[in-house]
């Protein structure tokens, strides 16, 4: 048996890798992107997606527009009780009115990515980053050099308690709180930070294990 | 009404019981995430028992030792060597660790040991929501603690 043969039956499963069809497959190290960026990616699975049009009852609301063109929303469907649910927290968690600034939760998402190493979340949501708080050139710093980078005092203070919280396991202290205190945040503020990093503790663990990030052909 | 977060904060839970609620949605929500992922479809298809022990271990390795009593506290242990859990606990050590040394072959790994697509989207949300509510309970804990 070849090396490619058995690597078919074992994916059997998880997947329709050779067949007609199916998404599944294993990037190219040419197309695998060169480091942090807050350029477009795609991402490829690695368990094959439901196919819109076999989309059910359940599924098929949460998959309504661009939710439903990309790989990531089908491949969760397949739960769907959890992820209505997921999808509801996060809308809350990013889009939620009141309480820290939008630019603020998207740099804390962009902190957490970069420190798990998803290059895909953080490309994502450094691009939110930068179109919220119109800092680009801070966020790209950030992917650069990680979360050791200095930035300014605000920022500086929310990137070392974001990094902390998203440690495995978490070290975020009083030290980080108060600091974030002096500095004017409110607890409101501070629990979003925390929603935020939980969060994309999750959501890296899926987009990391789940399948990978392609750099797109160019046009 | 209490959640799971309320019942793992015990008598922390007070002193940021009003913080939370200004975020009801996000109250709702995790709990939803919980009782699908323990109570729904998916769960009966992995093996409830499975996923509680897989969620015990996540907890343990994300240094959160009263959550883990939580999920040890749910329901029995599976049967020892059980290969379907011995695989879960794997990919659920290597996802928590390290998330991105994770590799195609970790996925196949799984469908090998006889998990179905559906089946290994359902532990990845489980060890994905355990992390996230690790990080929520370190949180709120240090957020309340500052006003005691």
């Amino acid at each position: 048996m070849s090396e490619q043969s058995v690597r078919s039956a074992e994916s059997a499963a998880a997947s329709r890798d050779g067949e007609p069809g199916s998404e599944v497959r294993s990037v190219e190290s040419g197309r695998r992107p060169g480091g942090f960026t807050q350029e477009q990616l795609d991402w490829v699975p690695w368990v094959e997606p439901i196919r819109l049009a076999d989309a059910d009852a359940r599924q098929a609301p949460l998959l309504e527009g661009d939710r439903g063109v990309g790989p990531y929303f089908r491949v969760l469907a397949r739960n769907p009780e959890v992820l209505a649910h997921r999808s509801g927290n996060d809308r809350e968690i990013f889009y939620g009115r009141a309480g820290l600034g939008r630019a603020e939760r998207e740099l804390a998402a962009t902190v957490t990515s970069r420190h798990n190493g998803c290059e895909y979340c953080a490309s994502v949501h450094s691009r939110f980053t930068t179109a919220l708080s119109k800092r680009g050139d801070d966020v790209q710093r950030l992917l650069d050099e990680g979360n050791g980078v200095r930035i300014d005092e605000r920022w500086d203070a929310i990137i070392d308690f974001v990094d902390a919280l998203a440690a495995n396991p978490p070290r975020a202290g009083h030290a980080h709180i108060e600091r974030l205190r002096r500095l004017g945040l409110t607890d409101t503020d501070i629990h979003d930070l925390v929603l935020s990093a939980a969060s994309f503790s999750w959501a890296n663990r899926l987009m990391l294990t789940l399948g990978e990030p392609e750099v797109p052909q160019a046009d | 009404m209490t959640d799971v977060i309320d019942a793992v904060l015990g008598e922390r839970a007070e002193g940021v019981r009003e913080l939370r609620q200004q975020r009801p949605a996000v109250v709702a929500h995790t709990q939803g995430v919980y009782d699908a992922l323990l109570d729904g479809p998916g769960a009966a298809s992995v093996g409830r028992e499975r996923l509680i022990a897989a969620a015990v271990a996540v907890a343990e390795l994300a240094g959160a030792p009263e959550l883990a009593a939580h999920y040890a506290g749910l329901g029995t242990a599976p049967a020892q060597g059980d290969p379907v859990l011995a695989a879960i606990l794997r990919h659920a050590a290597l996802v928590t660790s390290t998330p991105a040394a994770a590799t195609r072959a970790d996925i196949d790994a799984l469908a090998a040991a006889g998990l179905s697509a559906d089946d290994i989207v359902t532990v990845a949300q489980l060890i994905g929501f355990v992390h996230f509510q690790v990080r929520l309970l370190a949180g709120l804990t240090l957020i309340g603690a500052g006003h005691e």
